[in-house]
């Protein structure tokens, strides 16, 4: 059995004038986002983030106008249906108290099929390590805490003692220990269905691909004219962020180990940009489900949930996250370890700082880069954590803990599952 | 986009920039308010011949100045100007978002600070003396003081260093071992894992990434008399931060008896009897290096004091899990050299810490310890250190050292682990692992060692700037 994990994106338009109650009631509610009475996410237990966030009105470089939204996020294991369900069941008084603030909400009758018809679809997600449930990732701290328990309790004798010894005392530990029964069980196999989907999905690409090379290689030098030629002529402004901006940010941060990350920009205004933007972030949701789908987007640790959406006919983007640690080493993360990537998918957007031939320069820009940033970042006023205490580096080696439990190993291995604690 | 010496400016630079003055063995840093902005510039004005500037190596006294943010604004720089700043430096070391991070609660709660806290004087200058000795010191500073009252300035404290460790800190460790050169500014060559470009640490020159990190470059107008340097990035407007740096000045005091204390109890042998050989060396797991400054991955199992300088070694090849010097260890998380993300061992890893590196320039202060385990008698002073370093991005070098690898305890892959002798540990939650095998020998509830008693952010100017700022009007 495999639960994968679904991108939940819900998307209303504000009544005009009701975004300041809005966000009030949204900031009462995320000063205790699992247990607050408007939607306490700690009762959905298969919720690993969620949030919601307020977009104000705002028009654009050609004078176009977008009206305010609420985005409601989640990343959950499942699919959406029954969490949607779930969800409306939960806090139905809670919702119907947010979206009052939204255009053509129906009431409360109706919330399910608003939600529903509400819904917009992502560009591209990622998820950390594919198929971890919530209930796992408390289960797996859960056991890691009592075998480290156990070992500061016996540390003294097993000075100079076979490796295999202390992994034995450290079963029986287990074995005595009701409440972790569930570790004796062996960790759930991947599922061969899911496997052989993914591995027909893989295939089906790379057909298409075989199939359209001749197409891809004809357009390619248009395409790197097209790009040269867009590169050189857009204008990137440095806004630098003003101070009250940066501190209202920091406001949100760094209360737990864990931060979330909003942000929205504009698509640059030509046919180009938005044909760039979606191959591109359509390569990244590619790339993310086969090949980085295991506690390491490029080199980035530090990622839980991740995901691009675009909004208003491509016009827009968003981008947003759930990540470890700072957001200065956040940010650093983006420049030293995958600036390419950034580029690739962020330059297409306005005031984005320059790049050449899509992938290089950009956010190796520092400091604009960093002003970019701040600049289009928003406030997430609601924002819910399930496993605030844990990085993403430590989920997955609670996960090779549990995994490397029971089972034949070698003495090698068994010194090399020792150093995990 | 290598530095040659000669593109660095010296002459315009501070000297603390290039030195501490280790021969200069006693410091006083006189921390000032402006109260009249027109007779405090005229001082400024004069105190500027009286600098050290880079070049100089002097042999009886120096002096270095620097303002904040206030200080900036008193001078009367306008606010436009002035947001050109890093936001560290206007908004200052006390948002409730830096003390989450900086570890500023509880005990080290800015409420509660000496000096740069929201129950003191705001300082808005910080004069730097430096002298051969205690005698010199008093005759200097007696000089510099007779002219506060003219100068439209007034002392808020004076946080004296007379006290010589010999190279030690009052833990007992040598200390200020590992210090990046900066390349172009220096005539010394030292290993390229320790060569940073000059704009790490002075504004107005390329950085590690080949750019120019944010600095106040002013409009032409803003500078009539063409009295600042000339913007290196090439727009041709004035340059308020060339040559300047940023100093992060925090007063950490040091619970000595206490940390000697807790490595004695955690130590002891199985009949509960004190073990010196055993307790240093935990204090020395816990520092990463033995108190002769010699570093744990070279030397494992005892001090060898002909390693006592050792800075060329690094962890990932001879040390990955931290069976001699522990992951979570202090040089090791302040200065991890090819230890992490996201090519452990490699160029890309050392490339990486370079890019969050200090220039420190501390001193001591207070009375040394005797007998760290007797008891402390009643009137035992406050000791520790006066942590002054250099940046020239405050939040990449100093915030993201002291936030994501020191006070984090989520370092490369720890759990609840910060770091063991500096960090603010909040009780019943602080853990220290030593790497071992077959296990790990981890120990618990760490208290605080070190607690904060003050400090603030201050814009250390190039000289020519310094000039600028007297020149300026209300």
């Amino acid at each position: 059995m495999v639960t994968t994990q679904s991108a939940v994106t819900v998307m209303a338009e504000i009544v005009a004038g009701h975004e300041a109650p809005l966000r009030q009631l949204l900031e009462t509610a995320g000063q205790d986002a699992a247990n607050n009475s408007l939607v306490p996410f700690g009762q959905l237990s298969n919720v690993h983030f969620a949030r919601f966030f307020i977009m104000d009105a705002v028009a654009d470089q050609q004078g176009n106008h977008y009206s305010p939204r609420l985005i409601f996020l989640a990343d959950i294991d499942g699919p959406v249906e029954p969490f949607l369900v779930a969800l409306c069941n939960q806090a139905s008084q809670g919702l119907d108290a947010i979206y009052s603030h939204c255009r053509g909400y129906p009431g409360r009758a109706g919330m399910l099929d608003f939600l529903h018809a509400s819904m917009i679809p992502v560009a591209a997600t990622y998820v950390n390590t594919i198929g971890r449930t919530v209930e796992q990732v408390h289960q797996e701290a859960a056991l890691r805490e009592a075998l480290q328990a156990f070992l500061d309790r016996t540390q003294d004798q097993w000075r100079g003692a076979d490796p295999r010894r202390v992994r034995a005392a450290m079963q029986e530990f287990v074995e005595q220990e009701p409440s972790l029964a569930w570790a004796r069980q062996k960790v759930p196999a991947v599922d061969p269905a899911y496997v052989l989907g993914e591995g027909v999905h893989v295939l089906l690409v790379g057909i298409a691909g075989i199939v359209l090379f001749p197409l891809i290689l004809l357009g390619l030098p248009a395409w790197l004219y097209f790009l040269r030629q867009h590169e050189q002529s857009e204008v990137a402004r440095d806004v630098i962020p003003d101070d009250a901006w940066v501190q209202a940010l920091a406001a949100q941060e760094d209360h737990g180990v864990q931060n979330p990350f909003t942000s929205a920009g504009f698509v640059k205004a030509t046919p180009f940009r938005r044909f760039t933007a979606t191959v591109v972030l359509w390569g990244t949701n590619f790339l993310t489900r086969h090949v980085f789908n295991h506690a390491n987007l490029i080199g980035v640790k530090t990622i839980h949930f991740a995901r691009w959406i675009f909004l208003d006919h491509k016009r827009r983007v968003i981008f947003c996250s759930n990540y470890d640690g700072s957001l200065e080493n956040y940010m650093d993360d983006f420049i030293d370890k995958i600036a390419w990537g950034l580029n690739a998918s962020f330059s297409n957007g306005v005031d984005y700082p320059r790049t050449n031939w899509l992938i290089l320069d950009g956010a190796h820009d520092e400091q604009t880069f960093k002003h970019f940033n701040l600049a289009h970042q928003l406030i997430a006023p609601f924002w819910y954590a399930a496993y605030q205490g844990l990085t993403a580096l430590n989920v997955d080696n609670n996960a090779e803990i549990r995994a490397g439990l029971y089972g034949a190993m070698d003495d090698a291995a068994t010194r090399a599952w020792l150093r995990r604690f | 986009m290598q530095q040659t010496l000669s593109d660095v400016d010296r002459d315009d630079i501070q000297g603390l920039v290039a030195r501490g003055y280790p021969n200069l063995k006693s410091a006083s840093y006189l921390l000032l308010q402006i109260d009249t902005p027109a007779a405090a510039r005229t001082w400024l004005g004069g105190l500027v011949d009286q600098v050290t500037p880079a070049p100089a190596h002097p042999d009886d006294h120096a002096l270095n100045v620097a303002l904040t943010a206030s200080g900036l604004r008193k001078l009367g720089l306008p606010d436009a100007s002035l947001a050109l700043f890093s936001n560290e430096l206007t908004a200052g070391m006390t948002t409730a978002h830096r003390r989450r991070t900086l570890g500023d609660i509880g005990d080290s709660a800015p409420e509660q600070w000496a000096w740069g806290g929201p129950n003191t004087p705001a300082p808005d200058a910080l004069v730097l003396l430096f002298a051969l000795d205690n005698a010199e010191l008093e005759q200097r500073y007696a000089g510099l003081t007779g002219s506060f009252a003219q100068g439209g300035v007034s002392l808020i404290a004076r946080l004296d260093s007379v006290v010589d460790l010999d190279g030690k800190e009052h833990f007992g460790f040598a200390d200020g071992i590992s210090q990046p050169t900066i390349n172009g500014l220096s005539s010394r060559t030292d290993i390229p894992s320790n060569t940073v470009q000059p704009g790490e640490f002075i504004l107005g020159y390329a950085n590690e990434y080949g750019r120019y990190t944010d600095r106040p470059v002013l409009e032409p107008s803003a500078d009539p008399g063409g009295v600042l340097p000339t913007d290196g990035g090439g727009s041709g407007k004035p340059d308020l931060g060339r040559n300047g740096s940023y100093i992060i000045f925090r007063q950490l005091a040091q619970d000595v008896r206490g940390f000697w204390h807790f490595v004695d109890q955690a130590s002891r042998q199985v009949d509960g009897s004190s073990d010196a050989a055993a307790r240093v060396h935990l204090a020395a797991k816990m520092v990463g290096r033995w108190p002769s400054g010699a570093p744990l991955t070279l030397a494992p199992d005892a001090d060898d004091p002909l390693l006592a300088t050792a800075n060329d070694f690094t962890y990932h090849f001879a040390d990955e899990f931290g069976l001699n010097c522990p992951v979570g260890a202090h040089v090791r998380r302040a200065h991890p050299r090819d230890s992490l993300d996201p090519a452990p061992g490699t160029e890309r890893s050392v490339a990486l810490d370079r890019r969050h590196r200090l220039l420190r320039r501390g001193r001591e202060y207070g009375p040394p310890v005797d007998d760290p385990l007797a008891g402390a008698p009643a009137d035992d002073p406050e000791r520790g250190l006066f942590f002054i370093c250099l940046a020239g991005n405050i939040a990449r070098q100093f915030e993201l050292i002291q936030h994501t690898w020191l006070n984090s305890p989520k370092f490369d892959g720890l759990y609840e682990e910060s770091d063991p002798l500096v960090a603010n540990h909040v009780p019943g939650t602080a853990s220290f692992s030593a790497p071992a095998e077959p296990v790990r020998r981890r120990y618990t509830n760490l208290p605080r060692f070190v607690t904060t008693r003050g400090g603030a952010y201050f814009f250390l100017p190039g000289i020519r700037a310094l000039k600028y700022l007297a020149t300026l009007s209300s």
